[in-house]
């Protein structure tokens, strides 16, 4: 002990465990690369120690009698659900899990339990979080409005996807006939309960946290943070062809009804009966994972269309700021109102405009006439004309992409996300 | 007796043998004053005082140890204040059921509270009474006792007094309906007291049975005025050549004593209905004649099926009969009663009654397909009448079965029974794949219900040992030092794979590897790949075909009788070694320290988790907290921990131990049917005898488990699982709880 030397002792690291309900290495939705890329820009951090708790929920995920595995690495963690999720009262009956979770959190003691998402874990996990770690601060991140909607937390009405502005026990009932608005008071009690765990809430649009202040979460624990995304991939800018090329419009993301697919092929084939306009739809995105009687639509419309719709197929993530910049602009026709859009942050980090439903989350994210231009949700009339104008006068395009934003460079994210979880714990 | 009957098995038991001389003799808490035996009613009576600490709360056993045996029954002691003992004690009084023995001289009574054991000796001049005298005197103290529930019940029994005689002229077994007739007289002093409930406590060659009694009377000038004859009938009892000794009736306090005439009141079977139906025939009128009539007119059993003419309408069906002898029958079906119209069900044969208990020796599970196609027309609609009754057959062995439905009224009917078929893992199968797993009362159920049964179905299965038919590749060691041996079912391909990695790696040439092939219509794939695969690799081994598949215990344990090294190491031929020196490592520990038993090493999954680094047990309250073993840190990545570390138990799909400490504290237990529970059963043996388990973290393979397939068809597997859980759990729960209150 006599040749003791004093290591110099900083304070203690920032232990933050950031969860999912999936894992980009088993699936690729923006909630779970967002929060997969939290967790290893917050890891590079020299003060921050960090680990990844994400959801396989395949059927064979997993292992025998055991809940948490790590298949990976020595930082992440998955959980496989026994599969009996409840998509109603968003909770989760897997019985092995609040034992697993207690022991986990015991070995890591995180000073923070960041949370992309509570489906899959179920919103008791908040309270086991509560229960075992007393002072661990416990962040959600909002990811659309499934708390508060229980039509897939898309805020649409059943049926005819008329939009929505607020949850009402009786107007939720008119959207499911065969659910008592009793059970929908039960559906919003159980979920409060435990969202009254929670230290921070945070929202990457500000639209999304105006819902969720209205439908009850006090204001004061609602944070708008932007998902943090990744700098473009170094390629090449292409140059806008001259005004005589063909006006090429790209949509990027899922094929379904949601994201206003409809609205695009209804578009195309009133421009298809405008010969001057020659105004091209590149569509990059995956149909397998929606409804049959959708995707046998879908391909049926295709087959008819003319020349100036192209189906381009699924595309990886690593390919899109590629792909990208060989459009003139990104379309996002969403009939729904959106959260964040990741495309939307795509296409302005790659200096494309884009054109959107004029609500939500893509009219808060996209300045009109800024940053692109807007249409009236769901219209595809109008949508025609917006792009006819765009066609004709070629300059309002150039003009927009003097003026677009790009989006928060990562390393400001990072910082505000760090700087909440300081002040959540000095609080 | 054989077909013991209830009432009799709760009677307390006089061990005849003589008392051993004790070693540590108890200290004397206490003086008994009086003793004696009150024949009516059957008791032993104990009296005296005892100190205050040894005042014993509740009903619990009592020993009265005689010079020539002891008398063990369960009561409960009551008190009385006593001026004479001041602060010393108090007075007690205690009546323990029994019968007269010779018994000899009283030494002591003995009984526990807590650890400690209390005994109370007689005093010097203590009081030996009987009958009248000792129920006067009990009376005295029992009025002075605080009012237990004893008290009463001690008074009611002492108040039993004999009264006038009876004698036995005939007696008959009547087989169709399983019970005695008896034609006797009874002296009018006894009759004047049965207008009370009758009941009958019968003596046997074999023993006891007390029973509820149907009796008429009739006139018989030949008594002089005495008395009257009677018929008597009680339900079961023994079979002829069983005895019967005497008949004790019962009418409220009133008891007398019938005996036989003569050596032989015997009748011989044919005999005995039209002899009976004669007596009862000149019997007074009234409904306990009509009741005789009745039962002497019944028809015994011929095949068919007579259920249907009875008044109360009861539904059986009969599906399947599984033979789990010497255990029991099973019975699978569905049942269908109005309340209260059932009085029992009896399993029969030419010579057995063999009674359903349709409460704690069944399983009661949904048939709405009975409802369906015959309830709802009956009127009845709760779909929980399918059964599955573990019918215990003590001596039972063969012979034809038939269903015996007694309903309220005293009628009988007869239902046919299907030939037993099943046997071995299918009959095993059948057993399981009835219960919903997480049925809850699985105490009961498998203590009860499919435990002994199974256990009986796997016993006779391992019974007939399979034929061994070795092939060797190569040449083996002439002396080895190390023993594989690696039973193979299923996936015979990985011998393919574990060879190539032997020979690639290493395995050393002191190892013998020995393949012990458990799926038998595998043979000719495993001959032709264990040829090959000897051709290419040049590791020799041996491959034990077995002629029927017997499970992981029972193939480990041909594999080791075969081995001669001097360590045994048990393989999975799923598990795949990274290096070539693990077992010299393994068998390094073993030689370090001699009280470590088993050894095994750290086991990965295909993705570089964790599959096995030691085995702990977790009870699970949805398995009625039964321990369970648990791999933990299962699935997570390896901690890159070094170095052996004391395990409580390791798992068979490595395990190395010394070939002595198998043959003398081995084999795997073939109780664990088809395979589960048989590794940490033997660690934990090991561990009993000084000898713990370990897993060396230095030594790593893979080990590639595959995750079970969830499904209905699977059910019976699941259940497997919690019958080994319930042989493991019965035999280890003391020292998993010990271990768990250690740690």
């Amino acid at each position: 002990m006599n040749d003791f030397t004093a290591v110099p002792v900083g304070p203690a690291p920032l232990r933050v465990l950031v969860a999912s309900h999936s894992h980009p290495k088993i699936n690729n939705g923006g909630a779970e690369i967002a929060a997969f890329r939290l967790f290893t820009e917050i890891s590079a951090c020299a003060h921050v120690e960090a680990w990844f708790l994400g959801c396989d929920n395949q059927p064979g995920a997993g292992r025998d009698g055991v809940a948490i595995t790590q298949p990976f690495t020595d930082r992440e963690y998955v959980y496989s659900p026994g599969g009996q999720f409840d998509w109603f009262r968003l909770a989760n009956p897997d019985p092995r899990l609040p034992d697993e979770l207690e022991a986990l959190l015991l070995e890591l003691r995180p000073d923070v339990v960041h949370l992309h998402h509570y489906v899959n874990f179920g919103v008791e996990t908040l309270l086991a979080i509560r229960r075992t770690l007393p002072r661990a601060k416990i962040v959600v991140t909002l990811h659309e409005y499934l708390a508060i909607c229980n039509h897939f937390g898309q805020m649409v009405k059943r049926g005819d996807f008329a939009l929505c502005d607020r949850a009402g026990l009786a107007d939720c009932h008119r959207c499911f006939p065969l659910v008592d608005p009793s059970d929908f008071f039960i559906r919003e009690r159980y979920i409060k309960l435990f969202f009254g765990y929670v230290d921070s809430f945070l929202a990457p649009s500000r639209f999304l946290a105006d819902r969720y202040a209205a439908w009850g979460i006090d204001a004061a624990r609602l944070t708008v943070i932007e998902n943090m995304v990744a700098p473009a991939a170094p390629v090449a800018d292409v140059a806008t062809k001259g005004r005589h090329a063909p006006l090429r419009i790209g949509f990027f993301g899922q094929i379904s009804k949601l994201k206003g697919i409809q609205v695009l092929l209804d578009c195309a084939k009133i421009l298809a009966e405008q010969p001057k306009t020659r105004i091209s739809f590149e569509l990059y995105g995956d149909h397998k994972n929606q409804p049959k009687i959708f995707q046998d639509e879908f391909l049926a419309q295709l087959a008819t269309l003319g020349v100036n719709v192209n189906y381009r197929g699924a595309y990886r993530q690593e390919q899109v700021d590629q792909l990208m910049r060989g459009v003139d602009a990104v379309l996002v026709p969403s009939i729904w109102w959106e959260n964040s859009p990741v495309v939307i942050q795509e296409a302005l980090r790659n200096g494309r405009p884009v054109i959107c439903s004029d609500i939500g989350g893509m009219a808060e994210k996209v300045r009109d006439g800024l940053d692109g231009f807007h249409f009236a949700a769901g219209s595809a009339l109008e949508l025609s004309y917006l792009l006819t104008q765009l066609h004709d006068d070629r300059t309002l395009l150039t003009r927009v992409r003097g003026t677009i934003r790009a989006p928060a460079p990562m390393a400001d994210t990072l910082a505000r996300h760090l700087a909440l979880y300081e002040s959540l714990i000095a609080a | 007796m054989k077909s013991a009957t209830k009432p009799q098995a709760a009677r307390p038991e006089v061990s005849q043998r003589p008392t051993k001389p004790q070693p540590d003799i108890p200290a004397v808490n206490g003086l008994l004053e009086l003793y004696g035996f009150h024949e009516p009613a059957g008791v032993w009576i104990f009296a005296g005082w005892i100190a205050h600490p040894a005042t014993p709360a509740e009903t619990q056993q009592y020993d009265a140890m005689f010079d020539l045996g002891t008398l063990s029954a369960e009561a409960q002691m009551a008190f009385y204040p006593r001026e004479d003992l001041g602060e010393r004690g108090v007075g007690f009084i205690v009546a323990l059921a029994g019968r007269r023995r010779r018994l000899g001289r009283l030494l002591r009574l003995e009984y526990q509270i807590g650890q400690a054991s209390i005994s109370i000796v007689p005093v010097d001049g203590v009081r030996e009474l009987a009958d009248r005298a000792l129920a006067d005197a009990a009376a005295e103290i029992l009025f002075a006792c605080s009012l237990v529930s004893d008290v009463s019940a001690t008074h009611a029994l002492l108040a039993r007094r004999f009264v006038g005689e009876g004698y036995i002229d005939v007696v008959g077994f009547h087989a169709p309906s399983g019970g005695w007739l008896v034609c006797g007289w009874v002296s009018y002093d006894w009759l004047a007291h049965r207008h009370e409930a009758v009941s009958v406590d019968a003596l046997f060659d074999a023993g006891h049975v007390v029973s509820s009694v149907v009796q008429a009377f009739y006139e018989r000038a030949d008594l002089g005025g005495k008395g009257l004859g009677t018929i008597l009938y009680f339900k079961g009892g023994g079979v002829p050549p069983d005895r019967l000794l005497r008949v004790t009736l019962r009418a409220g306090d009133a008891v007398v004593v019938l005996t036989p005439t003569d050596a032989n009141v015997l009748l011989p079977a044919d005999q005995m209905v039209p002899q009976f139906r004669g007596l009862i025939g000149g019997a007074q009128a009234g409904p306990e004649r009509d009741q005789l009539l009745q039962l002497i007119s019944r028809a015994a059993y011929d095949g068919g099926n007579t259920l249907e003419p009875l008044a109360d309408r009861v539904l059986v069906g009969l599906d399947e009969v599984v033979d789990c002898t010497p255990d029991s029958i099973v019975v699978f079906g569905w049942l269908l009663a109005r309340p209260g119209a059932l009085a029992q069900v009896t399993l029969r044969s030419a010579r057995h009654r063999l009674p359903l208990d349709l409460d704690a020796g069944c399983v009661w599970h949904d048939r709405p397909d009975v409802i369906e196609t015959i309830g709802r027309q009956h009127g009845y609609d709760d779909p929980r009448c399918g059964f599955l009754a573990r019918v215990p057959c003590g001596a039972y062995a063969a012979g034809e079965l038939y269903l015996e439905v007694e309903t309220s009224d005293g009628a009988i009917g007869f239902r046919p029974v299907p030939r037993p078929q099943l046997t071995g893992i299918s009959a095993i199968k059948r057993v399981l794949g009835e219960l919903d797993p997480g049925g809850g009362d699985i105490d009961r159920v498998h203590d009860h219900v499919t435990g002994p049964a199974v256990a009986a179905l796997g016993a006779r299965q391992r019974a007939t040992a399979p034929r061994v038919q070795t092939l060797s590749f190569g040449s083996p060691p002439a002396r080895p030092e190390y023993s594989v041996v690696i039973p193979l079912y299923g996936r015979i391909d990985f011998i393919e794979v574990q060879l190539a990695l032997f020979a690639t790696l290493g395995i050393g040439a002191d190892a013998e590897i020995l393949y012990v092939l458990d799926d038998p219509p595998r043979l000719h794939e495993a001959r032709t790949l264990a040829a090959s695969a000897h051709a290419r690799f040049r590791v020799p081994f041996r491959l034990l075909c077995l002629s029927r598949n017997v499970g992981f215990a029972p193939a480990s344990n041909i594999g080791a009788r075969a081995a001669a090294g001097r360590f045994v190491c048990f393989m999975n031929s799923d598990v795949f070694p990274t290096g070539g020196d693990w077992l010299p490592r393994l068998a390094a520990h073993l030689d370090r320290d001699p009280y470590l038993g088993a050894v095994g090493p750290l086991l990965l999954f295909e993705d570089g988790s964790v599959q096995h680094q030691g085995i702990a047990f977790k009870t699970l309250p949805a398995f009625g907290d039964w321990s369970f073993p648990q791999h933990p840190r299962k699935g997570m990545r390896a901690r890159g921990a070094t170095g052996l570390v004391p395990e409580i138990a390791i798992t068979g799909a490595c395990m190395m131990l010394r070939r002595d400490d198998l043959a003398a504290h081995g084999p795997f237990d073939e109780a664990f049917v088809v395979g589960d529970f048989e590794d940490t059963d033997l660690c934990l043996r090991l561990r009993q005898r000084g000898l713990g388990s370990a897993v060396d973290h230095g030594v790593t393979m893979h080990h590639l488990e595959r995750r079970s397939q969830a499904s209905s068809a699977h059910r019976w597997r699941m259940n497997l699982t919690l019958h080994n859980a319930w042989v493991h759990q019965r035999r280890w729960a003391d020292t998993l709880r010990a271990l768990r209150l250690a740690a």
